[in-house]
């Protein structure tokens, strides 16, 4: 107990102060959580939280914030070539650009780190792992980590789904992301190791396959019977929701009991429906490579949350990047603080996300973490020739609680001046193209014409989603003994 | 001069009504402790060295700065161990009242010491050995670590009050002081008394064995502690003895050799106790595997290089459905499982096999291959 107390003491020292946070420390503060549960049971999230210091008070926050803030920029400007020239083109120096001034340094965007990654490696790290984004916006852009961010991360997360309960020692964990997204996967891997949960990938493959290997009961000892959790992304979990249907599976034939998504927007009208087909909670969470590790979870009320122990999030207009007033919609533009990230710098990274700024503060059970609502949708992908723009999510809200539009749904946007002109791949009948017209309206959808195509090389080119990230897996028919690849 | 039967008696009660008020504490009233962090072995260290330093220093300092420090300890525990039952308002009154009574009480009359003081004494320390010995069981110490604790203490006691003089000499320094760590009663060379940390133990020792292996073991260890303190008590009063014995020399084997009994049983955790005191809805069991008759009826299934192969899917010794996939077993299983009648709960284990659904050697239904 006097060792656990230290080790609190010491983290909350090095986060306090932005000095290097010795991994063995949440290593070890995994465990004693472990320990504590095993002992005592789940116990108050509030207090493991305030005793971590994820709960500290708006003004220490600041003063923490700019004291990293402060150490980041410094190191970006020393270390980086990138963060150099930039600061040098403006005149300013690390020492100049406060917390208080960030404004000055214009945001980075995702292009030029996609262009050059090597301008942005500190020359004193030690890079060790390269990450690729999975390409679904534009061209994958790549991210090197040093062992300790990947160490230091991995044990953060545990740390995280322990005080949330998202993960526990029991729980058998399904990766059905895909296999070539290596930061997650490992990140998730070496969590449960930490947790003592159980963990295994199955990656994009045929969804049969998929619902067959989480029916499957695995039978360890200390462990549940039959996978408990799975991270997947929103558009693959489309999939497996339609062919769950399809194949005639009941919530009971799985042990599911939470669904952990994210990459990609998830629908209301998708977690209803997953939520259904599995019996499980679906939880949401953002992240992106190349912000990694900072990330953002959403919670019961809706909005997203987003960690300020690891990074700093700001909500600016898309056009102007002035900060976004309450209600209007602004792009998440972040900077993960050393000593989380030391390898590839970024200073106010240009997510590219849209989110909407709440209104008013929220009063839900993350109400001490800075708060948006959920993704809008990538700005890439969010068409503005009309009078206003059409933002993913409620195209998502509209064809996915439509069951005759087959999971993921495919669509594609023409903007005009007078509105949009919406193609989805869908059974072209009348009877749904009316439900679907009728429910744009109750949206407010600013949709000029819905058209329906049975066939995808009559609609212009659809929109990505991961589910496309299709792998392959060989499976063998066990009663005819055929062999297929699917 | 043997001590009277009386005090004897007095001093014994005290002890008695310590592991009863104590363990009805354990019982009903929940120490606040921090949300991550059980006791461990490296705690016990941490208080063995702080036993070991402090009756040798107590001989080096001043009387005010001895008063200061066990006024504190004292306290802090009164602190935590009242809170929690009458409320932060009430506690900390109670806690501050006490311990200023006694120091009043004790500075007054140094050389006499009223019966006043040493009544209240007495109580204050024996509200402080259930305070700690509740503080660490609820903080999850483990009988291990008791044991542990008591067998190196048996060590020191034994060569600090025999081998050399220093726990005679703390005890006489300290009974002049309030505050003063023992129970005890009479005057002269006829008191009896019992230490703090000997209470302690005695108290700490039966409420880990209740807590962790039951109520029967808590009362075995609770009675076999209380009748070492007897033995001694009465070898006192039949004159066998002269000398202050080191309590803990018999103690901490006493403890030792109950714990060894005790160590092959099933232990409970802290949780698992306090449900069952709260009569609350137990926590759930831990995930179990498949009884083994099941998995080894599966592994008669299973031959390695068979001919045409299906899954089967084997609950409470039965085949309850077969497909060509992992997925069609498991949601026809579902299906069976509801038509049969087999418990809610159950999984399936599922093997893949070229068995015939025919009935014969292996689970019911099934012919082996």
């Amino acid at each position: 107990m006097l060792d656990t107390a230290l080790r609190q003491l010491r983290y909350g020292w090095a986060n306090l102060t932005g000095r290097r946070v010795r991994v063995q420390d949440v290593r070890r503060l995994v465990s004693d959580i472990l320990l504590t549960r095993a002992e005592f049971g789940d116990g108050d999230r509030t207090q493991i939280e305030e005793m971590l210091g994820s709960a500290v008070d708006p003004d220490v926050q600041h003063t923490t914030d700019a004291r990293r803030w402060r150490a980041t920029v410094r190191r970006a400007y020393e270390e980086t070539i990138y963060y150099r020239t930039v600061m040098d083109q403006l005149g300013v120096t690390p020492a100049d650009l406060t917390l208080d001034r960030s404004q000055e340094l214009p945001p980075t965007p995702r292009s030029v780190l996609r262009s050059l990654p090597e301008a942005f490696i500190s020359q004193r790290s030690n890079p060790v792992f390269q990450a690729w984004t999975t390409g679904t916006t534009a061209t994958p852009t790549s991210c090197w980590f040093s062992d300790y961010e990947l160490e230091l991360a991995a044990a953060l997360s545990a740390l995280s789904y322990l005080v949330n309960s998202t993960v526990g020692t029991d729980d058998v964990l399904d990766i059905c992301i895909s296999s070539r997204a290596s930061l997650a996967i490992q990140n998730t891997m070496l969590s449960c190791r930490l947790i003592g949960a159980a963990c295994f990938l199955t990656g994009m493959v045929d969804p049969a396959e998929t619902l067959s290997r989480l029916a499957t009961p695995v039978h360890l000892p200390g462990k549940k019977p039959r996978v408990s959790i799975i991270t997947i992304y929103p558009s693959y979990l489309g999939m497996l929701v339609q062919e769950a249907q399809r194949l005639g599976y009941r919530p009971a034939d799985f042990g599911l009991e939470r669904i952990m998504c994210g990459g990609e927007i998830l629908s209301d009208a998708l977690r209803r429906r997953a939520g259904e087909t599995f019996g499980a909670a679906v939880l949401e969470s953002y992240g992106m490579t190349e912000a990694f590790p900072l990330g953002g979870i959403v919670c019961d009320e809706g909005h997203l949350h987003h960690a300020t122990d690891q990074g700093r999030v700001e909500m600016l207009d898309p056009s102007t990047f002035a900060p976004a007033g309450p209600g209007d919609v602004g792009m998440l533009v972040a900077t993960p603080y050393h000593p989380y990230r030391q390898t590839t710098l970024v200073l106010r990274l240009a997510t590219g996300d849209l989110v909407r700024r709440l209104e008013a503060e929220p009063t839900c059970s993350l109400a001490r973490l800075p708060a948006t609502s959920r993704l809008l949708g990538k700005m890439a992908l969010s068409p503005t020739g009309a009078e206003r723009p059409l933002y993913q999510r409620e195209l998502l809200e509209l064809l996915e609680a439509e069951p005759e539009v087959s999971l993921p749904c495919r669509y594609a946007v023409a903007p005009a001046a007078d509105g949009y002109d919406l193609h989805v791949l869908a059974p072209n009948r009348p009877a749904l193209l009316t439900r679907l017209e009728l429910r744009a309206g109750d949206l407010g959808l600013p949709l000029r014409k819905l058209e329906l195509h049975d066939d995808p090389s009559t609609m212009p080119p659809a929109e990505f989603n991961r589910a496309l990230l299709h792998e392959t897996t060989i499976v063998r028919e066990e009663g005819t003994g055929a062999w297929n690849l699917r | 001069m043997e001590p009277a039967l009386s005090s004897i008696l007095i001093v014994l009660a005290h002890a008695v009504a310590m592991v009863v008020i104590g363990l009805a504490y354990l019982r009903r009233v929940r120490i606040e402790r921090p949300p991550i962090g059980v006791y461990n072995l490296r705690d016990i260290l941490g208080v063995a060295v702080v036993l070991v330093i402090l009756p040798p220093l107590y001989l080096h300092l001043p009387d005010a700065a001895v008063i200061a420090i066990l006024a504190t300890a004292v306290t802090a525990t009164l602190y935590f161990t009242l809170t929690p039952a009458l409320g932060r308002w009430w506690g900390t009154g109670a806690a501050l009242t006490l311990v200023t009574a006694d120091l009043v009480l004790g500075l007054w009359d140094r050389a006499g010491h009223l019966a006043a003081f040493v009544i209240l004494n007495n109580l204050l320390m024996v509200a402080v050995a259930i305070g700690v010995a509740n503080i660490w069981a609820q903080s999850g110490i483990k009988a291990r670590e008791v044991a542990v604790l008591a067998a190196g203490l048996a060590v020191y006691d034994m060569l600090v009050t025999v081998v050399t003089p220093t726990m005679v000499e703390f005890f006489v320094r300290v009974a002049a002081l309030p505050l003063a760590p023992v129970v005890g009663w009479g005057s002269g060379a006829g008191m009896v008394g019992i230490g703090l940390g000997d209470l302690l133990l005695i108290l700490v020792w039966t409420l880990v064995a209740e807590r962790t292996f039951g109520t029967g073991a808590g009362l075995i260890a609770a009675g076999a502690c209380l009748l070492v303190v007897v033995a001694i008590d009465m070898a006192f009063w039949l004159d066998l003895v002269n000398l202050p014995v080191p309590a803990m020399v018999v103690l901490g084997p006493v403890i030792v050799g109950h714990f060894a009994l005790l160590r092959r049983r099933r232990a409970q955790t802290t949780e698992q106790y306090f449900a069952g005191q709260q009569a609350a809805v137990a926590p759930p069991p831990p995930a179990t595997r498949p009884a083994d008759a099941d998995l080894a009826a599966a592994l008669r299934l299973v031959e390695p290089d068979g001919g045409s192969r299906r899954y089967l899917a084997i609950a409470e010794g039965r085949l309850i459905a077969s497909a060509s996939t992992p997925g069609e077993t498991m949601r026809a299983a579902g299906v069976a499982m509801e038509t049969l009648g087999i418990r809610p709960g159950v999984v399936p284990i599922l093997v893949l096999s070229s068995a015939k659904a025919t009935g014969g050697s292996g689970p019911r239904g099934v012919e082996a291959p």
